[in-house]
């Protein structure tokens, strides 16, 4: 039988060092809202930890993106058309929901910036405008009730 | 009666985690990051057991899946800080990657140290290798390399160590 090399047996005398309790419970945590995600699929979709939003939301805004700059050369001058139309609903205060849209007014790139991670995100600055157009049943008065707002876009970097 | 995946995979932590957190350190500047780094990789590993049985994976499978995680960190740290690739570790003796067994083993000290002095490549093998249980097939398939490549790997690397434990030892008869 081949005798051990002595290194190895010298590295056989050193032993790698267990996880600290913060390591341990953070991974342990991550397991059991994993495990209650996976039984409880339906739940998966609006309580996903948020290390799973982690890696899954920029997946959604590099999608997001990707829509958002396609629409873009088709209406170079102007705000751009209605990003998203969703059929009209009924509100419990006698208000039908005609229409909602978000209307991109404009978007910036604003290059790239760090997130606190350190790893590289391009960021695009986006003006977003929420319009939601509501028809009182009684009175037959149409309401427009807009809500701009600015988002920043943040996707990593992962081709250079 | 179901069982809870989530129990299999903790006792699976509970065997494996050390080996994979001492492999997880070459890409971690501490132990903290080692741990990020293997929570990332086990998240991973969960999606992709689900279409398997929800298990906890094979040890070559998550080698190779700390690797990949670590290679992205590294390289965006990498160019974020416009740093050597070479780093200095374990300054610090509250946070080593590697515990001698014994108190006052001067030699596996030693032996730690020329461990975090050799290059990424040898390492990961050494690593695998001891600390991980693997062999050289299963580490050729978790690093993508061929097993003569990981047992060569392997060989230089104990060359290597034996060669700068020699050295350190001289040194120090030298100076006492």
């Amino acid at each position: 039988m081949q005798a051990p090399n002595p290194i190895e047996s010298a590295l056989a005398r050193l032993m790698p060092p267990a996880l600290s309790d913060v390591g341990q419970r953070s991974i342990e945590a991550m397991l059991d809202e994993l495990a209650a995600a996976t039984s409880k699929p339906s739940a998966a979709l609006t309580h996903r930890p948020w290390w799973d939003r982690r890696f899954t939301l920029p997946v959604g805004i590099a999608a997001a993106l990707a829509a958002l700059l396609a629409l873009v050369p088709r209406n170079p001058t102007g705000a751009l058309p209605l990003a998203t139309d969703r059929p009209a609903s009924e509100i419990a205060t006698g208000l039908v929901l005609v229409s909602e849209s978000d209307r991109i007014e404009a978007m910036s790139d604003e290059g790239w910036v760090a997130d606190p991670d350190g790893a590289a995100m391009q960021a695009v600055r986006v003006r977003v405008v929420e319009a939601n157009t509501l028809r009182d049943e009684e009175t037959g008065i149409v309401i427009q009730v807009s809500d701009p707002r600015e988002e920043m876009i943040l996707t990593p970097v992962t081709v250079f | 009666m179901a069982t809870n995946p989530a129990s299999a995979w903790k006792a699976w932590l509970a065997e494996n985690g050390p080996r994979l957190l001492v492999f997880a350190r070459g890409w971690g500047n501490c132990q903290h990051d080692a741990e990020d780094l293997l929570q990332e990789a086990i998240l991973r590993l969960w999606h992709y057991q689900e279409d398997k049985g929800g298990g906890p994976p094979d040890l070559p499978l998550v080698f190779s899946t700390i690797r990949f995680c670590g290679l992205n960190l590294h390289r965006s740290e990498t160019r974020r800080k416009k740093r050597e690739e070479a780093i200095v570790y374990l300054n610090d003796f509250q946070d080593v990657w590697l515990d001698p067994m014994l108190e006052e083993d001067e030699e596996a000290l030693l032996l730690r140290d020329a461990v975090e002095r050799l290059s990424p490549k040898l390492r990961e093998v050494v690593v695998i290798k001891t600390w991980g249980g693997l062999t050289f097939l299963q580490i050729s398939e978790a690093l993508a390399i061929s097993p003569n490549t990981a047992a060569s790997r392997y060989r230089y690397a104990l060359e290597q160590l034996a060669h700068e434990l020699r050295q350190l030892r001289e040194a120090r008869h030298a100076s006492a």
